[in-house]
């Protein structure tokens, strides 16, 4: 299939069957047959403005925390040349089930997570609040002083990532237009 | 490393299928980044703030990092806008505008009518379908052979230099990885190839392992690193494989994505595991496991190979009008016909001329 019969097809069906409201989108433009409107020229100029505008907040807060999550990833391979497992007394297998136990909790709670996102009032208070929480938890990690509080906040940690990502993810969805990133 | 399910089922709706893997890998490429500047952070605080306060330097680096990131949450707070309507610094007509362009999207975009229960039997589909196992199966092999990672510093440690140094060294093999991701990225989008450029690197990551398992030779060694990173390169396409080979409807692609990255993940859960310190310096077993799952991601590549290969030409098979459809077939486009709410002749008329990336 063709993009344009992609198109069609969907712009067919969304003209045939009842438009599901999205409850961020104002009644009046969400429920009109939307694809016979087009930006007028003044409109495409205006949009283009208020696009940079909004490139301007949100591309480098974005950037800054993806950042500062991978960056946190790689943290635990360089901490065990920093001295984790003497300091924590780690032996034997200990070191590989605290990296295991992160995948354990961001695996579990990605479920969870998708549903907190219906309590999504307002996505810079969500985002901010889970990426602070995880920038705590992680932060937290230097006054572990055994095994066990190490595999505890390394599970919580992978506990509270996952809501943060599917909030950055549906935020973004919310103000990026499938047009604008093809380009 | 984690891998995203929301920002890559995101990119699959967004961008169009053939320039979809140049832009995974430049979102995957952020994770490579960070693992070179990651680490030569942590060298530096090894090396200025071991003991200070009487605090070991990976408690600092903790501290750092957390603070860091504390206060890009409330960045987020205080500059992310949370709706077009909501936002104050735009003005009327602006708010307006914006809106209006998002509504049109939304309504010419890859959607799913309400009225076909469509989310409901996109989660069945995807789950019924074998695709969808055999892709998690590579990608579960790729992120397990690529568990090097989380032990790339304790890797270069074996070659014999301090802790600062072995830092530092970790981040060349990274920062090549990213220039190599995006070029590998670009060519398949250029070549529409999917197949082979998630084939090809993987032998490379395994004479990587070789060299590592079996030599003392600094340079050798160290080269290897190299090597091994090339299997990042099919991680970083693995997504855009599989939107290409499950396109349609949308809703059964989003929770097949779902359904990958949940199985793939688990790979890390069990690949720590090869890496017992009492393997130093040649990490045999370990790099003996990973060449196998090296192994089994290129079988499960070519088994997928094999699966679209089959359905393109069934598709070619059904192009021809005045060929008998046989029963297999006609079943075939009747619940493609209901899946997408339309009539067979439709659906055949659609599938003319589209062919899977192979």
């Amino acid at each position: 299939m063709t993009s344009n019969a992609t198109e069609e097809n969907a712009a067919d069906l969304v003209h045939e069957s009842p438009i599901v409201p999205d409850n961020d989108i104002p009644g009046d433009v969400a429920q009109k047959p939307a694809r016979h409107l087009e930006l007028t020229e003044e409109e495409r100029r205006i949009e283009r403005r208020v696009r940079r505008k909004i490139d301007l907040r949100i591309m480098p807060v974005v950037i800054l925390v993806f950042l500062m999550n991978y960056i946190d990833r790689n943290n635990y391979a360089a901490a065990r040349l920093q001295g984790l497992e003497a300091d924590l007394h780690l032996v034997g297998n200990e070191y590989q089930t605290g990296l295991s136990v992160l995948f354990v909790g961001y695996i579990l709670s990605q479920i969870f997570s998708n549903l907190l996102l219906n309590f999504c009032g307002r996505p810079s208070l969500f985002l901010g609040f889970f990426t602070g929480l995880w920038g705590l938890i992680s932060a937290l990690t230097a006054l572990v002083q055994n095994y066990q509080g190490l595999v505890a906040c390394r599970f919580f940690l992978g506990l509270v990532e996952s809501p943060f990502f599917a909030g950055v993810m549906f935020y973004l969805s919310k103000w990026y237009v499938s047009r604008m990133r093809k380009c | 490393m984690v891998r995203f399910p929301n920002a890559q089922v995101l990119m699959v709706c967004r961008y169009g299928k053939e320039a979809l893997s140049f832009r995974t890998s430049l979102f995957f490429s952020g994770l490579l980044w960070s693992g070179a500047f990651g680490n030569l952070i942590a060298a530096g605080i090894l090396s200025g703030l071991n003991g200070a306060r009487g605090l070991a330097a990976w408690r600092w680096l903790y501290i750092i990092e957390g603070c860091i990131t504390i206060f890009a949450g409330f960045c987020c707070w205080l500059i992310l806008p949370d709706f077009p309507e909501t936002w104050k610094a735009l003005s009327p007509e602006e708010r307006r505008v914006i809106t209006k362009h998002l509504a049109i999207d939304s309504a010419t975009a890859d959607v799913d009518a309400a009225g076909f229960g469509s989310q409901k039997q996109g989660f069945k589909e995807a789950f019924k379908d074998s695709k969808v196992y055999v892709l998690s199966g590579a990608y579960l092999s790729t992120i397990t052979a690529s568990s090097f990672q989380f032990f790339f510093p304790t890797l270069v440690a074996t070659l014999g230099y301090s802790h600062i140094v072995s830092l530092l060294l970790v981040a060349p093999p990274y920062i090549f990885c990213v220039f190599y991701t995006w070029l590998h990225g670009w060519l398949s989008d250029r070549y529409k190839k999917r197949f082979w450029f998630f084939f090809y690197p993987i032998p490379i990551t395994i004479i990587g392992f070789i060299i590592f398992m079996t030599t003392n030779n600094f340079g050798a060694r160290y080269f290897s690193f190299f090597l091994m990173v090339f299997i990042f390169a099919p991680e970083s396409m693995v997504f855009a494989w599989a939107s290409a080979s499950i396109p349609r409807p949308p809703a059964k692609r989003s929770v097949a994505m779902a359904i990958i990255n949940a199985i793939a993940n688990c790979g890390s859960i069990y690949s720590p595991y090869f890496y017992t310190p009492n393997q130093s310096p040649y990490y045999r077993k370990a790099n003996g496991a990973n060449i196998a799952f090296c192994v089994a991601a290129m079988i499960f590549a070519t088994l997928h190979r094999w699966q679209m290969g089959r359905e393109n030409s069934r598709i070619a098979r059904l192009e021809n009008e005045d060929v008998p459809l046989s029963d297999k077939d006609m079943q075939v486009l009747r619940k493609t016909a209901a899946i997408e709410g339309t009539t067979v002749e439709t659906v055949r008329e659609q599938q003319k001329g589209f062919r899977y990336m192979l």
